[in-house]
């Protein structure tokens, strides 16, 4: 009888624990990384808040510093900031259609390599690059900013935020 | 010379490791000729010196991986002093992530614990059989535990000797911090479908273990180490640190807590790994040990009270929930 009850329970625990789990996974209150199904490589207009960055995990709220890449398989991936993108490329080869970027002076959609960066922005990782669509003096192409980043010389860095800042 | 390497505690660990690597080593090549020419119905004075030999090597084995088990808490609390030299870090959460050999190296010591584990109870019940029935089996075994063991000796090596101490590193609030709200929890949960999972898992590794289910047994025990890490981090430990936004499993180690974090991080460990152990060795060597059954009860309530107790404590004391 006692084994009966013990086994009865086990049961309803482990059916218990299954539902919990589906509706786990089929809730739409978690993390949202990823618009599949992208293959005509539009760029995807998303409200604050509704996609993670794929690199920082933050929400993406500053839609003005908004980045996007777009692979060829039809993945769009967000990125709350420049900065971001670039780290995130270091450790992903994606087959990539495009990456796009906010601009700070037109806000319009741009190919981050025809954009020209700032390096003392206050963008939502504290990097200080963030993009403009027009040359202007003291901007820094997407080669230099991207080399920078991967040196770290950015505004986390104190020297270089002593240098640009003078703070 | 990288100025870690001239901290006390890593000395010791490092020593301490290296001394046990070099036994571990001697056990390997000698293991390899047990495992070639064992045979137990010959009556040949080879295999008679074998036999001598192997009580031997057993007994270096069964030395260096108990004092490796108890060399776990020391380097975390290596780690944990550690985070005065290296800049940034606050605890032991930013000093394993100044690299990336940190956290691979700490998940690769937590799989050669269980695993360990294991291979001390295999020998147990070889040695206490007349004819050394698993002698080959838990000599296979090491061999496969001595090549994660060499890797976990070089990612201790190459950890140890990549800490900067002039690269700021980023603390626990960082790592485990308000991600901007996303969801750090795994599978899509929520917490309070975190915690009704962590008591419902707890509940059915006791029920399994009370029935002998031995897969649901193994199952649930690995997937209440993942649960019951997350439940810790991101909702008990808040109330070990009566803060809501601290979520860190490394500043539970320190003083301030009283060092709580050794015994809940040890509780669920090796609650888990006798959970396990006890079904592996019920499934596969048919050995009922109601010790190892009871042990891994005890220290698993033990775990479940402890959180729990944090948590009705501070509700007791504040009339709030954090």
């Amino acid at each position: 009888m006692k084994k009966i009850v013990i086994n009865l329970l086990t049961f309803v625990v482990v059916i218990a624990i299954l539902v919990i789990l589906l509706l786990s996974f089929g809730n739409d209150q978690g993390s949202k990384y990823v618009y599949k199904g992208n293959t005509a490589h539009k760029i995807i207009k998303i409200k604050p808040k509704e996609y993670q960055c794929s690199e920082c995990n933050m929400n993406i709220e500053a839609l003005a510093y908004e980045a996007q890449i777009i692979t060829q398989e039809g993945n769009t991936y967000f990125f709350d900031d420049i900065g971001c993108v670039v780290l995130w490329l270091k450790n992903h080869k994606p087959a990539i259609a495009k990456i796009v970027t906010q601009t700070l002076d037109t806000h319009h959609w741009v190919d981050v390599r025809k954009a020209w960066y700032t390096r003392i922005a206050h963008d939502p990782m504290g990097y200080g690059f963030a993009a403009y669509e027009k040359k202007k003096k003291g901007l820094i192409s997407y080669d230099e900013m991207k080399l920078l980043m991967l040196q770290g010389k950015n505004l986390h860095d104190p020297f270089v935020k002593k240098k640009l800042l003078g703070k | 010379m990288n100025e870690i390497l001239l901290n006390n505690e890593v000395i010791v660990y490092l020593l301490s490791e290296t001394v046990l690597y070099l036994l571990l080593f001697l056990a390997f090549l000698v293991t390899v000729g047990l495992v070639k020419k064992w045979n137990f119905d010959a009556f040949t004075t080879e295999q008679f010196t074998l036999e001598n030999r192997s009580y031997l090597v057993m007994t270096i084995i069964f030395f260096a991986i108990v004092l490796k088990i108890i060399l776990l808490p020391y380097f975390v609390y290596t780690i944990d002093t550690l985070s005065d030299l290296v800049p940034g870090a606050m605890c032991g959460a930013g000093v394993i992530k100044a690299n990336a050999y940190g956290n691979p190296l700490l998940a690769l010591k937590i799989a050669i614990l269980f695993l360990s584990g294991l291979w001390l109870s295999i020998n147990s019940i070889d040695l206490k059989a007349k004819r050394y029935p698993y002698l080959k089996l838990k000599s296979w075994f090491f061999l496969f535990i001595f090549v994660l063991l060499s890797a976990e000796f070089l990612l201790d090596i190459l950890y140890f000797t990549h800490i900067e101490t002039t690269n700021p590193v980023s603390c626990c609030s960082v790592i485990f911090g308000q991600t901007g709200g996303a969801n750090s929890l795994p599978f899509g949960l929520d917490i309070p479908k975190l915690l009704m999972l962590f008591y419902l898992l707890f509940a059915l590794i006791i029920l399994s273990l009370l029935s002998n289910l031995s897969f649901v047994s193994v199952a649930s025990s690995i997937l209440f180490v993942v649960v019951g890490y997350y439940a810790v981090v991101y909702f008990f430990g808040t109330y070990i640190y009566e803060l809501p936004t601290h979520k860190c499993p490394f500043c539970m180690l320190q003083d301030h807590y009283h060092y709580v974090g050794y015994a809940v991080w040890g509780l669920l460990l090796l609650g888990t790994f006798f959970a396990i152990d006890y079904a592996i060795m019920n499934a596969f060597f048919h050995t009922v040990s109601q010790t190892l059954k009871r042990i891994a009860i005890v220290l698993l309530t033990m775990f479940v009270l402890l959180c729990s107790g944090y948590v009705a404590i501070y509700y007791f004391k504040n009339g709030v929930w954090l």
